[in-house]
C-alpha cells in the first residue's frame, strides 16, 4: 500500500491545508485462552508509544482503547503494553505479542492491535465409565504459584461436584490441584479384633487439611447403625507430604463391647461428612480353661473346640491349662479330644449349664 | 478566475472511481483468484461497487481503507459487516467513538488480517 493515497475517494477536493501530521490509538481485547470469542476489551492497560513525536502514556478504557494520540509527526512509532502485577497473574502475558512498531502516516490514524488471553480451568469429576458424574463430594481446588520453585499449595476454592463441568476464568497462573474431599483405603493392623490387644487403625485422606478433626466409630458389622465405641483423630500428613490419613491403635475392652450382638465389628473412618467402612473382622476373647481328668489332675492334650459360629480351633492344654481365643458372643458348640476316644468329657464354661460329650471311638 | 463546476467535479471522481475499480479488479484477480474465478468480472465489479456505497455509509473515505473494506467484502462476503458470525470484527465500522480513518485498520487486525492479505494466508 502506498502512501501517496488520497483522503477522500468520494470527493474531488484535496485538503491542501491540513496540518501533515498523524495519530495513534491502541486496543487491547482479551478472551478465553484455546477459544477465538467471545473477545472483550482490556482495560487498565498502559501502552507506552515512542516515536519521533514524544507520546503521553495512556491507558485502555472500558473498551480496551486507548484514547487518539494526535498530533504526531509521521514515522514509525513502537506501541508498548505494560500490565498492572495483579493483571500478569490473570492474563497471559508472557505469551503474548505486547509490542508492535507500525508506520504512523500524516494525516491518518494508525491503530495498534493486541490480544491476550486469560488463564482458565475447567473440573469435572466423574466415575472410571467417563459418562456419569460422581455428585455431591466435597472438593478444595489447591494452587502452587509458578515462583518460587517451593512455593505452597494454597487453597483456591472450594466446593462439592455436581451434574456438570465446573468452569473457571481469569484463574492465577500456576499449578493447580483438585482433591476431593474423601476418605477412602480402610485398613485394620490384623485380621481379628483380640479383647485387651492393641490393633491399629488406619484410613487414607485427601482434601482435607492436616489437622483436621476425625474419628474412628466402632460399629456392630451386623447393625452397622450402632456405634459401640469411639475414638477421635486428627487429620496427619506424612513426612513427605504427599500422604494423608487418620490413624489410631485401638486396644478394646470388654465393656466397650457390651451392646455388640454380633461376632464381627467394622470401624467408620470419619471426617467432616467424608466417611468409608471397613471390613468386618472378628472380635476374639482370651478365655483360659482348665483341663483335667475326674481326679483333678492336670492333663496335657490336643482339644479341638468347634464354636456355635462355625469357627474351630485346635489348641494343646499344658500343664491342665489351655488359653483359647473365643469368638465373641459364641458358644462352643463340641469339644474334641482325640486323645481320650470313648471317654466323656464335660465342659463348664460358666454361666452355661455344664455339658457332657462322648469322644468318638 | 478558474472555476470547477460541480459536474466536472463529479466527472473528476468519476473518473478516479472507475481507473480505482479497475485497479481493484486486478488487485482481486491476484490476490483472492478463486474467489474472483467462482465471481467473474462482472460479480466482482459489483461487489466492488457495493464496497464502496457501503464505504460512503460508513463514512469511510480513505482511499486505503476502501481498498482494505474492499477486500474483506470480497474474502468474507457483501454483507459481512451484517453478520452475526463477525459481529465483533465489524464491530468498529460503526463505532463513531472511532476516528473514521481507524476503524477499517481495527476491523482487519480483529479478523486477523493485514492490508494487503491473501486468500490463502
Amino acid at each position: 500500500m502506498g502512501k501517496d493515497k488520497r483522503d477522500d475517494i468520494h470527493s474531488a477536493e484535496v485538503k491542501c491545508n491540513l496540518k501533515e501530521k498523524g495519530a495513534l490509538l491502541t486496543e487491547v481485547m482479551t478472551f478465553r485462552s484455546g477459544r477465538k470469542k467471545p473477545k472483550s476489551g482490556l482495560e487498565k492497560v498502559k501502552a507506552k508509544a515512542s516515536g519521533p513525536t514524544k507520546v503521553d502514556d495512556k491507558v485502555t478504557g472500558a473498551k480496551g482503547r486507548t484514547a487518539v494520540c494526535g498530533g504526531l509527526d509521521p514515522g514509525n512509532y513502537t506501541v508498548t503494553l505494560e500490565f498492572p502485577d495483579d493483571m500478569k497473574e490473570l492474563y497471559d502475558v508472557d505469551g503474548s505479542t505486547t509490542s508492535d512498531t507500525k508506520e504512523v502516516q500524516k494525516r491518518k490514524t494508525q491503530t495498534y492491535y493486541f490480544e491476550v488471553p486469560w488463564f482458565w480451568l475447567e473440573h469435572e469429576v466423574k466415575y472410571p465409565d467417563n459418562k456419569t458424574f460422581a455428585t455431591d463430594i466435597g472438593y478444595v481446588l489447591r494452587h502452587k504459584k509458578p515462583a518460587p520453585p517451593d512455593a505452597a499449595w494454597t487453597q483456591h476454592s472450594t466446593g462439592r461436584t455436581a451434574n456438570q463441568k465446573v468452569d473457571l476464568d481469569k484463574v492465577p497462573r500456576g499449578r493447580y490441584r483438585l482433591e476431593l474431599k474423601l476418605v477412602y483405603d480402610p485398613a485394620w493392623g490384623g485380621r481379628k479384633v483380640v479383647v485387651d490387644q492393641d490393633i491399629e487403625l488406619t484410613a487414607t485422606v485427601s482434601g482435607f487439611d492436616p489437622g483436621a478433626d476425625g474419628a474412628f466409630e466402632i460399629r456392630d458389622a451386623h447393625t452397622p447403625g450402632t456405634v459401640l465405641h469411639k475414638l477421635d483423630v486428627k487429620v496427619a500428613e506424612d513426612v513427605g507430604k504427599t500422604k494423608r490419613e487418620i490413624k489410631t491403635t485401638w486396644k478394646p475392652a470388654k465393656a466397650q463391647l457390651k451392646d455388640l450382638k454380633s461376632a464381627k465389628v467394622v470401624f467408620r473412618a470419619v471426617v467432616s461428612d467424608a466417611s468409608v467402612f471397613s471390613e468386618p473382622v472378628t472380635v476374639f476373647a482370651k478365655e483360659k480353661y482348665d483341663v483335667v481328668d475326674e481326679d483333678g489332675n492336670k492333663l496335657d492334650t490336643v482339644v479341638e473346640l468347634r464354636f456355635s459360629g462355625g469357627h474351630i480351633e485346635t489348641k494343646t492344654a499344658v500343664g491342665g491349662v489351655m488359653e483359647v481365643l473365643f469368638p465373641w458372643n459364641e458358644t462352643v458348640a463340641r469339644i474334641d479330644m482325640p486323645g481320650y476316644k470313648g471317654k466323656h468329657i464335660s465342659l463348664d464354661e460358666g454361666g452355661i449349664p455344664v455339658r457332657r460329650f462322648l469322644m468318638p471311638q | 478566475m478558474l472555476i470547477v463546476r460541480d459536474a466536472q467535479m463529479n466527472a473528476f471522481v468519476a473518473r478516479f472511481l472507475e481507473e480505482f475499480e479497475n485497479r481493484r479488479v486486478r488487485e482481486i484477480e491476484e490476490r483472492f483468484p478463486s474467489r474472483y474465478a467462482a465471481l467473474g468480472e462482472t460479480a466482482t465489479r459489483a461487489l466492488i461497487r457495493a464496497a464502496i456505497q457501503k464505504s460512503r455509509q460508513l463514512g469511510i473515505h480513505g482511499e486505503e481503507d476502501v481498498e482494505n473494506l474492499i477486500d474483506l467484502t470480497v474474502f468474507y462476503g457483501e454483507s459481512f459487516d451484517q453478520n452475526e458470525e463477525f459481529a465483533f470484527e465489524a464491530e468498529p465500522l460503526r463505532d463513531e467513538e472511532l476516528p473514521a480513518d481507524g476503524r477499517v485498520s481495527l476491523s482487519m487486525a480483529r479478523f486477523g488480517r493485514k492490508p494487503g492479505f491473501r486468500e490463502q494466508e
